[in-house]
């Protein structure tokens, strides 16, 4: 509502200005050209507030629950501040000079050559800001998408991590998981080997559990993807874990996070995704920033918008165990009711 | 000189008005549902085929961009690559609804519009107080009440209509970029059934079509839509089986009236009006749905594999009834490897499955194998193994020797299983 009100009021200001510049005389000139000064300056205030209110509407980055998802985040804010601070101190020096020099519609401008020095500096700022940016970027980098970086984790350095392994195959407009059953789950989670022979532990078996738009895993737990396409190119995009992968025919790719958050639990008969825990009092309560879900992010189709899907970050091991033999038994059914 | 340019380009200004106006338009567009009452559904104008059974195979998968049979309208260039469909055409096994009379097309489209409603408004009546009974059941046992139909319809043509086609006549606008074609429900006939009933009159029950809505159909481009809420499913079933209805009456009606066009009637006996036999045919359509909801397959006994040997005895019998040369291998030669390109009921060219590729559209649990041993597939070709439900009971252990047989194909692991003594089964 409030979200509904403010654009309103946007739009009615820009309208009104419209308007004025229709017709001006309805609304008694202010002389010369003025009013440019006037509709740039209200866009720049109408700019300010929004970003000014955005965070309050929630028009804002959703929820980042993933360990490297602060890395991002911070990446994020830094080019915003040098964006935001840059636009701001331009519009304003712009507004100014369009008021103040529209004064006078017979004074003319003067001719410049330039000035050696002021050239320089704004080449070369852009060009140490774009330095800094590239090399302060590489850390995050490294972290979510180099392999060797995860090839050196799944190798194990005296702390071996263990994996949560599960493919994901896209295609025209869906996601299809496959999982290990509970019996393989061992070996697909096992560590100590390295990343070539990963393709060879996700060898398709009779009992493997296959699901529909919805990814699994474990609180706390590192998980990795791999990454595939039926069809064309589409792109793995977990907004709530600052992680995204572009999915290409005839690759599978690799891609790791770890969610430090849970957001389901088991209730009235099905798994409740949107859960927060109320870590004081124990209990879990409904939270709409607990809504996790799974989008593709790389136009694949008509309903390239409806290709979405759910991400369910169980609490404990033995949930997400207990939902696997679920599945798992609605896989292997030989009665139409039951087991 | 300030007054001067503003009077000198009155369209810059104007546009500038305007703008937050499109800017309105382009955020509220699509809020409301605009669909004109005054819209039919269409008459059927592809080729229809009469025959049971072609006696050729094609040539080719159907290329991309044409669609089945429509070859045969000679717009193509392509009409060299299936000589054999022509000669079909030519002797009466493929009939073309456009070559009726207007009145006759006129009489149809005036029944089908009281059968079925418009999209905007759709509905089920047979409109004879001799079928009020299966009237009323329609409505509270296969829920195709007018708002049901209603909700269901503004949802088909949201998210199905582009590959399905606003008749269901699987020819929207994406239909020919595809392969395999999206399903034309107007045959009456769908693939993937857990009903007894026999071949000729068996139709889906709606858990049948559900399962389909929810997982998709692996292999194919039908997507999964476990995303809308379950009576956004439920709608869209009962409209899919609205559309089948309808489509199934409007196709029997053009089958009769040109099979008595090729053979006139004896003097003195009267056609039925084409209203009648429209009514007529969604009646016995209708009835057919109505049975298949309460006759679901349910195994009689489940077997119960005490460990991996006993599991892969049951796989080597499988195989060894599999292989036979009248029975699976008869199409799905070399386990499907070998298998030839066949005519289904809808003039697509289609392959018996190979199951090395381990895809299963129909869905890979244990149950649905079953059902489809059980039953066939429907309009593929793929005949029942148990004719009638009396044969079940003295079926089954078989249709649970290929289930065990089927689900080690894929798997190499499983299949260097099948290699050892005692079982010895080389399959690849």
């Amino acid at each position: 509502m409030i979200k509904f009100v403010f654009f309103l009021v946007a739009m009615v200001a820009v309208a009104g200005y419209g308007l004025y510049l229709l017709f001006p005389a309805a609304f008694k000139p202010a002389g010369g050209r003025k009013r440019w000064a006037y509709l740039f300056g209200i866009t720049l205030a109408l700019e300010a507030l929004t970003f000014a209110f955005a965070p309050m509407f929630k028009w804002w980055l959703p929820k980042g629950v993933s360990t490297f998802s602060g890395a991002v985040d911070g990446l994020f804010y830094i080019i915003l501040a040098i964006t935001g601070v840059t636009f701001i101190a331009v519009s304003a020096v712009f507004t100014y000079a369009l008021f103040k020099f529209a004064k006078d519609p017979s004074r003319r401008a003067t001719y410049t050559h330039g000035n050696h020095k002021l050239e320089m500096i704004w080449s070369a700022a852009p060009a140490i800001i774009l330095v800094v940016l590239g090399v302060g970027q590489i850390p995050a980098w490294l972290e979510i998408k180099n392999m060797t970086w995860l090839k050196y984790q799944l190798d194990g350095d005296g702390k071996q991590e263990r994996f949560l392994q599960f493919e994901v195959a896209a295609r025209q407009w869906e996601w299809r998981m496959r999982y290990p059953s509970t019996a393989h789950l061992a070996e697909w989670t096992d560590h100590g080997n390295a990343l070539k022979d990963v393709r060879s532990r996700l060898a398709q078996r009779p009992d493997d559990v296959r699901i529909t738009n919805e990814i699994h895993c474990v609180k706390g737990q590192k998980v990795l993807i791999h990454l595939k396409t039926q069809d064309v190119i589409h792109s793995l995009f977990l907004p709530q874990l600052r992680l995204k992968q572009d999915a290409l025919p005839g690759k599978t790719i690799q891609m790791w996070f770890e969610a430090m958050e849970a957001n389901c639990v088991y209730q009235n008969g099905a798994w409740q995704d949107g859960m927060r825990r109320d870590e004081k009092k124990g209990t879990w309560v409904k939270d709409h920033d607990y809504l996790w879900e799974i989008a593709c992010a790389e136009y694949c189709g008509s309903r390239h918008s409806l290709m979405r899907g759910k991400l369910y970050v169980h609490e404990t091991q033995e949930d997400f165990e207990k939902w696997l033999k679920t599945a798992e038994d609605a896989g292997r059914k030989t009665t139409p009711d039951g087991k | 000189m300030a007054s001067q340019r503003q009077s000198g380009r009155p369209w810059a200004r104007n546009l500038i008005a305007l703008l937050p106006a499109l800017f309105g338009l382009v955020i509220f567009s699509g809020c409301e549902e605009v669909y004109d009452i005054d819209i039919l559904y269409p008459l059927r104008k592809d080729w229809i085929i009469v025959a049971e059974k072609f006696e050729f195979n094609p040539p080719q998968f159907n290329p991309p961009g044409l669609l089945p049979l429509d070859l045969l309208d000679g717009k193509s260039g392509l009409e060299p690559f299936a000589p054999d469909l022509i000669k079909a055409k030519d002797k009466g096994q493929i009939i073309d609804p456009k070559a009726l009379t207007e009145t006759e097309k006129r009489d149809l489209m005036i029944a089908l519009r009281d059968l079925a409603g418009r999209p905007r408004n759709p509905k089920i009546d047979l409109n004879d107080p001799a079928f009020e009974a299966t009237n009323q059941k329609l409505r509270t046992e296969l829920k195709l009440d007018r708002k049901t139909l209603t909700e269901g319809s503004a949802l088909y043509r949201k998210h199905c209509l582009h590959c399905h086609g606003l008749s269901g006549d699987g020819r929207g606008p994406t239909a020919k970029w595809v392969n395999p074609p999206p399903r034309d429900y107007r045959a009456g006939a769908f693939k993937f059934t857990s009903s007894s009933q026999g071949e000729g009159e068996r139709k889906p029950r709606r858990e049948d079509l559900r399962r389909v809505l929810v997982g998709g159909i692996d292999g194919t481009s039908m997507p999964s839509f476990q995303l809308l809420k379950p009576e956004e499913i439920d709608a869209l079933i009962s409209y899919v089986i609205h559309l089948s209805i309808r489509g199934e009456a409007e196709m029997e009606a053009v089958k009769a009236l040109s099979r008595e066009k090729s053979q006139p009637s004896e003097e003195g006996t009267a056609l039925p009006p084409v209203y009648e036999r429209t009514r007529v045919a969604a009646n016995v359509a209708a009835e057919r749905w109505l049975a298949a909801q309460a006759a679901e397959i349910k195994p009689i006994k489940v077997p119960d594999f005490k460990n991996d040997q006993e599991r892969l005895a049951a796989a080597k019998r499988g195989y060894e009834f599999f292989i036979r040369a009248d029975q699976c291998a008869q199409c799905h030669a070399n386990i499907g490897r070998d298998s030839d390109l066949r005519y289904d009921a809808w003039g697509t060219a289609v392959k018996p499955r190979n199951f090395f590729l381990n895809t299963f559209r129909g869905g890979r649990r244990p149950i649905d194998l079953y059902w489809r041993i059980y039953a066939g597939i429907k309009g593929s070709g793929m005949p029942p193994l148990v004719a009638n439900p009396g044969e079940q009971a003295e079926k089954e252990p078989i249709i649970w020797d290929l289930i065990a047989f089927l689900q080690t194909v894929p798997y190499p692991e499983e299949r260097a299983k099948l290699r050892q003594p005692p079982h010895k089964v080389i399959i690849d």
